[in-house]
């Protein structure tokens, strides 16, 4: 029988029954049996309802979200994740790009955002799922159909036209993948995390899953906790957590605020950090002030279930740059120059390939570019990334820069392009540009046009998700450009720079 | 005065809020992470002044009279 994620929470729930997966607010707990029987309580109503292919899943911080996805899986059925407060525009692109999908809400959601009914086939509502019986037979009957490339979920990440593009992962690569991040770390039911990534976003999957398969215990943060980070670290000793995977993002809060001078994590034992690249004088902050913690740092992009890469940073670290370092068991990772040709002198920079098991499947809707970024080679297929890297002296992987116009901002993965896509359509923006300030990490949009600055970031917060609004928007008689005509990025930085 | 300069800076940062009628800005988390680390480091390089970490409970932050408040505070202690 192929594998299906849920029977990780069916061997936990055996295992550890009473024991505590998930938290929520400190307070709230949900035991491994808790999990399971909601889940399957509202999955045997969706069986019921014959709900397949891809579900929207409204997943917020909370232990409901986490119910909800499992709800889906053991109906048989994929789930695409949403951020409850995602912004009209985002909603309706994403409601298109899944053709009317089902979605699953809670009343509350649904109220919030009525336009559901109209934007989805199916409207399902959590409260009534939970309510309905059981129905050990027909999910017995779900579980024996999941085929060994089923999806497990479609994630949606910035695409450069100014639509979002869904990558499409199977349950067989999330597995090979949990069973290579596990080993590697030693990863065991006795570790407590402190989740900071939501579930509509990509990065918390692999840490959802590693807790699910080990039996450990899961606490969701909430989001307010960020903006007190004294009581964010009183929170962490309160509840024990030893393991975190946060993006650096979230982690720079804490240095940058000197918490550390008031009070410190004392049960840190792991620090994972994904997503985009750590400064290295905040990373300092972290490790002079935790020095028994091992600090990781993880790297792969959407296009892969996890993480491929993977650099434990020694105590004594002097380098200026935190490697990404090398594979997990499991993962091939190649260095190729432009003519796809591997690159074997040490000193060379190219292009990071990964190929191996836990590749995504595919772009959802988009054969021709997923024949362009993933291609098969000697039976072994590899994910293009577009992440260009070379390989320090020790041969381990250093991230280097982007061969496009991508950029990484508070651990999210965003196309300049898809941010002045969306400017570029406001009544009044003649001509944008978007470029990222990574000295004080924030982007800045110059625009050329009569629009009111402030009837200009109304419409971004509405259009766009949270972490790509630009911190602000500059007006310009107009844009510089170079010889060819083409906008002149690099003046704009600098001039974004001194702002 | 001192209340117009930080509305100021607040107007720059959330162009889409009017800072006189919200209030529970923290509470309401309508201000999130990134727009108090964002805010702390504009209050600390317009006014000279070092706001700490336990400066940032909803109380100081709540509303525009509170951060005006806290502001005075540091100026005076700093």
């Amino acid at each position: 029988m192929s594998v299906c994620l849920t029977d990780y929470l069916e061997n936990s729930a055996r295992r550890f029954a009473d024991k505590p997966a998930l938290t929520e607010n400190g307070g709230v707990v949900c035991t491994y049996r808790e999990l399971r029987d909601a889940a399957r309580r509202a999955a045997a109503a969706l069986a019921r309802q014959n709900v397949q292919g891809t579900v929207l899943v409204m997943a917020g911080r909370s232990i409901q979200a986490v119910q909800a996805i499992l709800a889906v899986l053991y109906a048989g059925a994929a789930y695409a994740p949403l951020d409850p407060t995602s912004p009209p525009a985002r909603l309706r692109d994403i409601c298109a790009a899944l053709d009317k999908p089902p979605v699953l809400c809670t009343r509350q959601q649904l109220a919030r955002c009525p336009a559901l009914t109209e934007l989805c086939g199916q409207v399902l509502v959590w409260e009534e799922l939970i309510e309905s019986a059981p129905d050990d037979a027909l999910l017995e009957n779900r579980r024996q159909s999941v085929r060994p490339d089923q999806t497990l979920c479609v994630m949606f990440t910035s695409g450069s036209t100014g639509v979002p593009k869904g990558v499409v992962k199977t349950h067989a690569a999330m597995d090979a993948f949990e069973t290579a991040f596990i080993s590697q770390f030693s990863l065991t039911d006795r570790a407590n995390w402190g989740n900071q990534s939501p579930f509509y976003f990509d990065a918390s999957a692999k840490e959802l899953y590693s807790v699910l398969r080990t039996g450990a215990t899961m606490h969701i943060l909430s989001t307010g906790l960020f903006s007190q980070p004294l009581e964010l670290v009183r929170t962490l000793n309160a509840l024990q957590i030893d393991t975190i995977s946060w993006v650096p993002s979230a982690l720079c809060i804490l240095s940058r605020m000197d918490v550390f001078s008031v009070e410190k994590p004392a049960f840190l034992q792991r620090i994972f950090f994904v997503g985009e690249v750590f400064p290295i004088e905040h990373f300092r902050i972290w490790q002079a002030a935790l020095p028994d913690v091992a600090f990781t740092n993880l790297y792969g992009p959407t296009e892969t279930a996890g993480i491929g890469c993977w650099y434990t940073v020694p105590a004594a670290f002097s380098g200026q740059v935190l490697p990404i370092g090398g594979p997990l068991p499991g993962v091939t990772v190649q260095l190729r120059d432009e003519n796809g040709r591997i690159i074997e002198q040490p000193d060379v920079q190219g292009e990071i390939w990964l190929g191996g098991e836990t590749l995504a499947k595919e772009y959802l809707n988009d054969p021709e570019r997923t024949a362009r970024m993933f291609v098969s080679e000697n039976g072994m297929r590899f994910y293009r990334t577009g992440d260009l890297a070379g390989r320090d002296g020790q041969g381990l992987l250093v991230f280097r820069s982007r061969a496009d116009h991508q950029i990484k901002h508070m651990g999210h993965r965003i196309e300049l392009g898809e941010i002045e896509a969306r400017a570029g359509a406001f009544p009044g923006v003649d001509r944008c540009c978007c470029v990222h300030d990574t000295a004080k990490e924030r982007l800045i949009l110059f625009y050329q046009g009569a629009a009111p600055m402030k009837e200009l970031y109304i419409y971004l917060r509405r259009e766009l998700p949270r972490y790509m609004v630009p911190a602000r928007l500059v007006p310009c008689e107009m844009l510089p450009c170079n010889a060819n005509g083409k906008l002149d990025r690099p003046a704009m930085t600098k001039r974004a720079e001194e702002l | 005065m001192l209340r117009d300069e930080i509305k100021e800076i607040m107007e720059e940062l959330r162009p889409d809020l009017d800072m006189e009628t919200e209030t529970d800005l923290i509470d309401r988390g309508t201000l999130d992470s990134f727009d108090i680390i964002s805010l702390v480091s504009e209050l600390n390089d317009a006014f000279d002044i070092h706001i700490s970490v336990e400066d940032l409970v909803p109380e100081n932050l709540n509303t525009l009279d509170a951060m005006v408040q806290l502001v005075e505070r540091h100026q005076q202690e700093d």
